[in-house]
């Protein structure tokens, strides 16, 4: 006894069918143009053979305008579970050379079905896009398609990480479900996302643009901060999706995957001591702070190119994985503008979502001032990262090596917004505000009738400077836990978050709170 | 696609045609508003709105209000990307303003001791 060979072969031809795609012709094409097929894109997410697809012989549900006729295998989407460094993570990936890879009631139900599947089991969900939108022969249902799957990107969100790539077009409605997500990935050529493309923007507005300008990946990049990471090609992009699951817990009841080193590196590192300007008007780049601070190449910056006067980024420190915020001074002095504001906010509430301590490195000089900065709501937009830190309750460790100023301070995780430690460098400035200002204010008179006003000026302001623009002011109120040398950074950092690892913190339940949105 | 009905003599055929010069035959954005059930274009008086977008193709503009402290360049010279330009004081400290690209000098349209605003050309690169 045994399965009749018939029964075998069906199988396979059905099989073979279905992973064709839309056939050679087209997935040579693709490749041409430098394109990864829907499955190939999968198959360097997952570890080796570990993708079990699901629904693949699904088909589309069309009745109308000859689509009963037509044949879309797995009806344009290929969805599933596998693998990835050994953890279970859902995925689709919308299949191009399928009827243009265009959504249908089916194809949105199996991408709902995984969705579902990485709520019930905690696993992180990963979404390649790569559609030309709703198919139209499917009307409503197709609409209602998009309203199921932004249903659930809601009900994941803040229980499993989700993370979108963008590998073509991802237009209209259909960019709303990666809005949704919490990392989008997105390739340099021929991928487009926009909500109203240049034909549409010129027919109502008149106005001229290009499809690079709204829609490419540098636009979406730099400009609106819609994309965390730009990659040069489909493989690329899947490298990242691998990159950043690696510092990331399955879902929001498990730590993130830190694998502690069996020793914490107490070295100093003099090097550190010499990044330092001696004048204190001189810029530092903070990325040679972040390089010395963390393990040799475990930093992954997130939304490089948008509001680079703030670097946010994933990193291990002697292999605990940690959140990195960090003023960058030599970009706008590193003060905290609208955009950088709402970068810093979204990074922290996403390490608090899934436990990973925060890092904050300050070097800040204020809020930054304008007109377009004040009437484009600075107070709103620079109120949620006092929220976002205020409200998180993972390990907050503080590090501040130059510039504290004003609100801005303790905008960057004060001891005030409870942060677990702080330390502060020799160098470390920490006042209400700047020597020039502050002597404007307090000295108004004697200035207004000095003979030699400029000498004056300057007196006080250095007698400012000397009792100020120091850390020892706030640490003699016991606002810092320490005063360390720049060489000690690393290990103090180190300890210190190895230290907090065990905290627990709980708050008055709530349904939510309000952030300024 | 559409359907399509050709009547050759007496005899009707129905055809299907499918226009393969479309990127995509099945689909469009699902929800992109369509010119007609958008907003009334702006009254062609309304201010344009796009203040930091920099002036020119080789502009260089300063990323904040500042004041210019010194000039490093002149018109002529060759810059290497990254190479600091102008220092702008600015938010109690002194910052490089960096050529974002290799080139020329075109013109220097700063001194030290001027203020400017966010978006001011400082120099041109060509």
């Amino acid at each position: 006894m045994s399965i009749s060979e018939q029964m075998l072969k069906d199988l396979e031809k059905r099989r073979n069918l279905v992973r064709s795609g839309g056939g050679p012709e087209r997935i040579a094409k693709r490749h041409d143009q430098g394109l990864l097929a829907a499955r190939e894109r999968l198959d360097l997410i997952f570890d080796r053979d570990t993708f079990q697809e699901w629904g693949m012989h699904v088909e589309h549900a069309c009745h109308d305008f000859g689509m009963e006729k037509k044949s879309l295998p797995g009806d344009g989407v290929v969805t599933g579970v596998g693998r990835v460094d050994g953890r279970p993570v859902a995925a689709f990936s919308q299949d191009a050379t399928v009827g243009g890879g265009a959504l249908g009631q089916r194809h949105a139900k199996k991408i709902c079905d995984v969705m579902d599947c990485a709520l019930e089991g905690g696993m992180p969900f990963v979404g390649v896009n790569d559609s030309g939108g709703a198919r139209i022969q499917e009307a409503v249902e197709s609409l209602s398609g998009y309203g199921q799957v932004f249903y659930r990107n809601v009900l994941l969100s803040g229980c499993v990480p989700q993370i979108g790539v963008i590998a073509g077009n991802c237009a209209g409605g259909a960019a709303y479900s990666p809005a949704l997500m919490d990392f989008l990935i997105m390739t340099r050529a021929g991928a487009n996302m926009f909500i109203c493309g240049p034909q549409v923007i010129k027919a109502v507005t008149g106005v001229d643009c290009t499809m690079e300008e709204i829609g490419g990946a540098a636009a979406n990049a730099s400009i609106s901060g819609n994309v965390h990471f730009i990659a040069d090609d489909d493989r690329h992009a899947m490298h990242i999706v691998r990159d950043l699951l690696s510092y990331l817990p399955a879902n929001n009841v498990q730590n993130p995957p830190h694998s502690p080193t069996d020793e914490i590196c107490l070295d100093t590192d003099e090097s550190l001591n010499d990044l330092i300007p001696s004048d204190p008007k001189g810029t530092m780049n903070m990325y040679d702070v972040i390089r010395r601070v963390v393990d040799p190449n475990r930093f992954l910056e997130v939304h490089r190119d948008f509001a680079p006067n703030l670097i946010v980024g994933f990193a291990r420190i002697d292999g605990v994985v940690a959140g990195l915020i960090a003023n960058q001074p030599s970009v706008k002095a590193g003060a905290l503008d609208i955009d950088a504001s709402d970068k810093g906010a979204r990074f922290i509430r996403f390490c608090n979502a899934f436990n990973i301590p925060l890092v904050t490195l300050v070097d800040v000089p204020g809020f930054l001032p304008g007109v377009a900065q004040e009437q484009g709501g600075i107070i709103r937009h620079g109120a949620k990262m006092l929220f976002a830190y205020a409200s998180a309750t993972v390990p907050k460790i503080t590090l501040i090596t130059r510039k504290a100023y004003g609100g801005s301070y303790l905008a960057m995780c004060s001891r005030d917004l409870k942060a677990d430690m702080v330390f502060a460098w020799p160098t470390a400035e920490i006042a209400v505000m700047g020597a020039e200002g502050a002597v404007n204010v307090l000295y108004r008179r004697e200035l207004a009738e000095a003979e030699d006003k400029a000498a004056l000026r300057e007196k006080l302001q250095q007698e400012y400077r000397d009792r100020f623009a120091s850390p020892y002011m706030a640490a003699s109120h016991g606002m810092i836990t320490d005063v360390i040398l720049p060489s000690q950074t690393r290990g103090v950092l180190s300890l210190a978050l190895r230290n907090m690892l065990t905290k627990s913190e709980t708050r008055p339940p709530k349904k939510h709170g309000l952030i300024p949105m | 696609m559409k359907k399509l009905r050709i009547t050759i003599g007496n005899k009707s055929y129905d055809v299907t045609v499918e226009d393969l010069t479309e990127t995509n035959p099945y689909s469009a954005p699902p929800a992109a508003s369509s010119p007609s059930d958008a907003a009334p274009p702006p009254a062609a008086n309304a201010p344009a709105k796009r203040p930091t977008l920099p002036v020119g193709a080789g502009a260089v503009t300063s990323p904040m209000a500042g004041l210019i402290k010194s000039v490093l360049v002149s018109a002529g010279d060759q810059v290497k990307q990254g190479q600091a330009l102008v220092i702008l004081e600015a938010m109690k400290l002194e910052n490089q303003i960096t050529a974002p690209v290799a080139g020329s000098v075109g013109s220097v349209d700063v001194k030290p001791g001027d203020q400017v605003q966010e978006g001011h050309v400082l120099l041109t690169l060509e």
